[in-house]
């Protein structure tokens, strides 16, 4: 099912590429086209976006034939044993994100849910990507000065992320973030030289 | 001949490198690295972009003595928590703790650390010689490379990695394809006319590469990190004895080292292929020609020596195919010509014409990275072992802003942050459809190269389609390079016919 949303998406992108390519200025060879190349890899998107499409439906037919008790380990920490050789703790790449994380507890990759747990968890980061736009914008563009909006963010997410929920780690958070903001203001503004626009605070 | 260039090449850069401040870059560097790597969900690929805007503002070779140490560093660093709680700190060091992890729950974890830094060490240092010896040889004969070749080589590169990264062949060359088309954003040098700038002035020198791969990588990392519901904490087992492997050890393991580093050599040097196959790739060997193969798994220090030293060596033939032909060795080189580009220079064989010193002083950087990694490695492995623990709550923040910093800091403008962010998201969404990241790099990276000669070869044909394909079939290594290609490409294919494995599953993140 993901394969089959990806290779839609993927010809989509790769006509709308050939698409924009229509209106640049026509060329005598191809040395001086700028749209040759583009239109090039649009088409090979599309192309390409088709066989993934065609075989997550072929693959999908084939799923649904066999027993829905495949399963899957997922994030095993325990070491290989002799002979086979098998990976241990998968990077999120492998899994994607939002897969239980229990550790050890078998996964049925029923494909209809590894999609809702991709689509769960990027809902899970909107949120999180919000602040961060924000801070973006606070940090380099309004008059609170990078130093400040960088405290400010580093404390609100430590906390925010922070297991432990008392008072005294969050003050201890706070220190961290103070001291942590002056070392990049130390390292960036000062030292390297980064022109940070200057606000009313540093 | 090739000793005598050799030997200016260990000596021109001298000058370059000893100076206090370039030395404590690359011990810096190395450190740096081997935290880095150390922290699972970090990479080399991460560490080596996000230092790349600071290193803007430092000479040269200052800069490449910096990212040089963070490579080796954090390739060597990844074993260590591969060793102790089977968590690879990196994808190349995803084989260390397959013999290395058993040997911990043995008691026996500081000899497997000790293992693990003097085979990286011995592999770098081979692989350094190689790059000394060879790199002027191929540079000479890549210096009469023309458009048509470089074209040939360029396309060599894509499909090698589209073969490797991932499970899937067509999603890899897909990732491949959007790293072409991000890289034809941007006024078009031959016409100049922009394209798909979308009226953004930000956009008219293209994406900024760095920010890209920051993006993809680093950020999209961090997000499903903070994506998943908890974090998780592994324990470390309390028993780490002595660290220096004992002699008889060292000699037992001399023919898996050498091996291996040859192996790693020849990997890294292939433009796409990186240290994680160069791990996967001598474990395997090792496994095949090991005196006693059912042990391999069990805790053999042979394993350890053979996926340490190989994917340190890959670092070394890497930069031997990036200095010498200008093309990435792997998905770091990549990001390494990118920095090389910041400052002005260009990778390939002018380099070994034009600034001999640098090249020298690259070399020596190696060198350096690999000793300062051994002494780091035999003193504080243990303690290296503590920051693994740091709290995911800190970690995840800290990175990020540095990273936004980093983006910020390259061309000091928040609309490059924004792009980062929003590749960050791209990144997971890749992540989530199984879509491997590191040939989107590489199509960055390579996609220039190819138009560029691609539209070279046209113009000296006057334009004529047929002239332009005639050019390329009277070239035989042109012809020999195609070949390799498309025997790559189909190679799975193959494979899967004959009802035999594809030859290398595995994680495609450095």
């Amino acid at each position: 099912m993901r394969d089959i949303i990806l290779g839609i998406v993927f010809t989509v992108g790769g006509l709308l590429i050939v698409l924009t390519t229509r209106d640049y200025p026509a060329a005598s060879s191809v040395a001086v086209d700028p749209a040759f190349f583009p239109r090039v890899i649009g088409v090979s998107l599309a192309g390409i976006g088709a066989l993934i499409a065609l075989s997550g439906a072929r693959g999908a037919r084939k799923r649904r034939r066999v027993m829905p008790t495949q399963t899957r380990t997922v994030m095993a920490p325990a070491a290989a044993g002799a002979g086979t050789v098998s990976k241990p703790a998968a990077t999120p790449a492998d899994s994607g994100p939002g897969q239980p994380d229990d550790g050890m507890a078998p996964v049925a990759p029923g494909d209809a849910e590894s999609l809702r747990d991709v689509a769960r968890s990027l809902l899970r980061l909107t949120p999180f990507v919000t602040v961060s736009v924000v801070y973006v914008w606070v940090a380099f563009s309004s008059g609170l000065g990078y130093t400040t909006s960088t405290f400010l963010f580093l404390t609100f997410v430590m906390i925010w992320l922070s297991q432990k929920r008392s008072v005294k780690t969050y003050l201890a958070l706070a220190g961290l973030s103070a001291v942590l903001s002056a070392a990049l203001y130390a390292v960036f503004v000062i030292g390297l030289q980064v022109p940070i626009p200057v606000g009313l605070l540093p | 001949m090739t000793l005598l260039a050799a030997g200016s090449l260990y000596t021109d850069g001298l000058s370059l490198v000893f100076n206090p401040l370039t030395l404590l870059l690359i011990a810096a560097g190395t450190l740096l690295g081997i935290i880095f790597g150390a922290m699972p969900g970090l990479t080399a690929n991460m560490g080596v972009a996000l230092l790349v805007p600071i290193t803007y503002s430092m000479s040269t070779t200052d800069a490449i003595a910096l990212l040089v140490g963070i490579y080796l560093g954090a390739l060597y660093g990844g074993g260590i928590p591969s060793i102790l709680m089977n968590l690879p700190g990196t994808p190349a060091d995803m084989m260390t703790g397959i013999d290395g992890h058993p040997m911990t729950l043995r008691g026996e974890g500081g000899k497997a650390l000790g293992v693990s830094t003097t085979s990286s060490f011995l592999g770098g240092i081979g692989a350094a010689l190689v790059l000394a010896t060879m790199a002027p040889v191929i540079a000479t004969f890549a210096g009469s490379f023309r458009s048509q070749e470089y074209f040939a080589i360029a396309f060599l590169g894509l499909t090698i990695i589209s073969y490797v990264a991932g499970k899937s062949l067509l999603r890899g060359v897909g990732s491949a394809l959007i790293g072409l088309f991000i890289g034809t954003i941007g006024v078009d040098l031959a016409s100049g006319y922009p394209r798909f700038t979308f009226g953004q002035a930000d956009l008219l020198s293209g994406a900024e590469f760095v920010v890209v791969v920051i993006g993809v990588f680093g950020v999209a990392e961090l997000l499903e990190q903070v994506g998943q519901r908890e974090f998780h904490k592994a324990v470390i087992p309390q028993k780490l004895d002595r660290v220096l492997p004992s002699w008889a050890l060292m000699n037992r393991l001399k023919w898996v080292i050498a091996r291996s580093s040859v192996t790693g050599v020849l990997v890294g040097a292939v433009p796409g292929a990186g240290a994680t196959i160069a791990g996967v790739v001598s474990y395997g060997q090792q496994t095949r020609l090991s005196k006693h193969p059912e042990r391999m798994g069990t805790g053999e220090p042979e394993g350890v020596a053979a996926c340490e030293a190989s994917n340190n060596a890959c670092a070394g033939g890497a930069m031997t195919t990036m200095l010498s032909l200008g093309i990435p060795g792997d998905s770091v080189t990549a990001i390494l010509i990118g920095a090389l580009t910041l400052q002005g220079v260009t990778a390939g064989p002018l380099l070994f014409e034009q600034e001999p010193s640098l090249v020298s002083a690259i070399f020596l950087s190696l060198v350096l990275a690999n000793v300062f990694l051994l002494i780091f490695g035999l003193l504080a492995a243990k303690r290296f072992a503590s920051v693994v623990n740091l709290p995911r709550n800190i970690l995840v923040p800290v990175v990020i802003v540095l990273a936004i910093v980093g983006a910020y800091a390259v061309r000091a403008t928040s609309f490059n942050v924004f792009m980062m962010l929003a590749f960050g998201v791209l990144g997971v969404v890749m992540s989530g459809f199984r879509v491997p990241k590191a040939p989107l790099v590489l199509g960055l990276v390579l996609g220039p190269l190819m138009e560029v000669n691609l539209r070279r070869s046209f113009e000296l044909n006057d334009g004529q389609f047929a002239a332009t394909a005639q050019s390329f079939a009277s070239s035989p290594l042109c012809l020999v390079i195609f070949a390799i290609a498309l025997l790559l490409l189909a190679a799975p294919a193959v494979q899967k016919a004959l009802n035999r494995q594809p030859a290398v599953v595995y994680k495609e993140e450095e």
